[in-house]
């Protein structure tokens, strides 16, 4: 999260798609959430509140992503951004013969989502991935800010295989193995998020201005219980 | 054409001066662009807000933006009934959408007249 947060806030910082895994296990949950719903289920896991907002993930079997840059290279509507987004992950699912839809306009309103049922995936909105299914594959949240640049973090986590705490989740294991596809995954996914956005994938690493301040963030902000539990 | 009592950020805000008193908003602008509004947290009445830096977040389905202040200074008033009917930002985000009130000590001298915000709005838009 302290790296998500540093990529969104650098300074010159290209456009910047970031995937990572998560191990141990972890529960993240939306920025205005209140921690204390979840101290049921979070066991184990770390909780970590993130800078996006949202319902709350088990982030175990799954290819998580974060992608920051400029707000002007995406569409300015919110739901025109998660569109352009989400077919780009669309089409690197098929890539790998796994099969994602978009709602039918017959999900219930957004709104219902908050704060009744607190999980990102129970409740897809009209611009949510859908699973073979019909289930929500792909949760995703954005923060935008206007300060030092015009800059959009978007986060996104495509499950490959369930957790057994949200087994409600749509997943890749629905179409095929994810063991056998996930390199490729990760390969169509910086193919066509990339093309998406009509950049060319360069592989990198992140500055050494971007790792300090990752650290900075990761030790004051994202480990903190204060910040965790302050609602 | 926006209101001409006030003046704007490029960051979409507003701000309408009243004796020593600062009144702070968020634009149409930039409200259309949230869409679907389901929560808004402001500064509490006493609390300081510097220029420059966020003072309020405001969440609307998939997204979290930051509220910027175009004046340091101490809160004195925070709209309370706004907070609890968010939809008021949609219909009437320059009156009933306002969303503190600073008895300001220093103002950004990044601040526009409606025209010129208006003329960026029309550029971002080409």
């Amino acid at each position: 999260m302290g790296m998500d947060e540093a990529l969104l806030l650098a300074d010159e910082a290209q456009p910047t798609l970031r995937l990572y895994r998560w191990q141990p296990a972890g529960l993240s949950i939306g920025y205005f959430q209140s921690s204390s719903g979840f101290s049921n289920v979070s066991g184990d896991h770390v909780m970590v509140r993130r800078l996006t907002g949202g319902g709350a993930i088990l982030h175990d079997d799954e290819l998580t992503f974060s992608l920051a840059l400029d707000a002007r290279r995406l569409p300015s509507g919110i739901p025109e951004s998660y569109n352009l987004i989400h077919r780009a992950v669309c089409k690197a699912l098929a890539t790998v013969g796994v099969i994602s839809s978009f709602p039918d306009g017959r999900s219930n309103p957004p709104t219902a989502a908050r704060p009744e049922i607190p999980w990102c995936f129970a409740e897809p909105t009209p611009q949510d991935l859908l699973s073979q299914s019909g289930r929500k594959l792909l949760g995703s949240a954005q923060r935008r800010v206007r300060r030092p640049h015009e800059r959009v973090l978007h986060h996104g986590s495509l499950v490959l295989r369930p957790p057994a705490a949200t087994p409600f989740c749509g997943s890749v294991e629905e179409s095929t193995h994810p063991e056998t596809v996930s390199t490729q995954l990760e390969d169509a996914l910086i193919s066509c998020v990339a093309s998406s956005l009509d950049l060319r994938p360069v592989a990198g690493v992140p500055t050494a201005s971007e790792q300090a301040d990752a650290r900075r963030l990761a030790a004051e902000r994202y480990g903190s219980d204060s910040f965790t539990h302050r609602r | 054409m926006r209101p001409t009592d006030r003046k704007y950020l490029k960051s979409h805000e507003w701000c309408q001066f009243d004796g020593d008193t600062a009144i702070l908003g968020l634009t149409d602008h930039a409200i259309s662009q949230l869409s679907d509004l389901i929560h808004l947290e402001l500064p509490e009445v006493g609390s300081q807000v510097t220029l420059g830096e966020t003072y309020g977040e405001i969440e609307s389905v998939k997204s979290v933006a930051d509220i910027y202040s175009p004046v340091s200074g101490e809160v004195v008033g925070s709209n309370d009934v706004l907070v609890e009917d968010l939809e008021a930002l949609h219909n009437d985000a320059y009156d009933g959408g306002w969303m503190i009130k600073v008895r300001f000590t220093a103002q950004s001298e990044d601040l526009i007249e409606a025209a010129d915000y208006e003329a960026q709005l029309e550029n971002e838009e080409h």
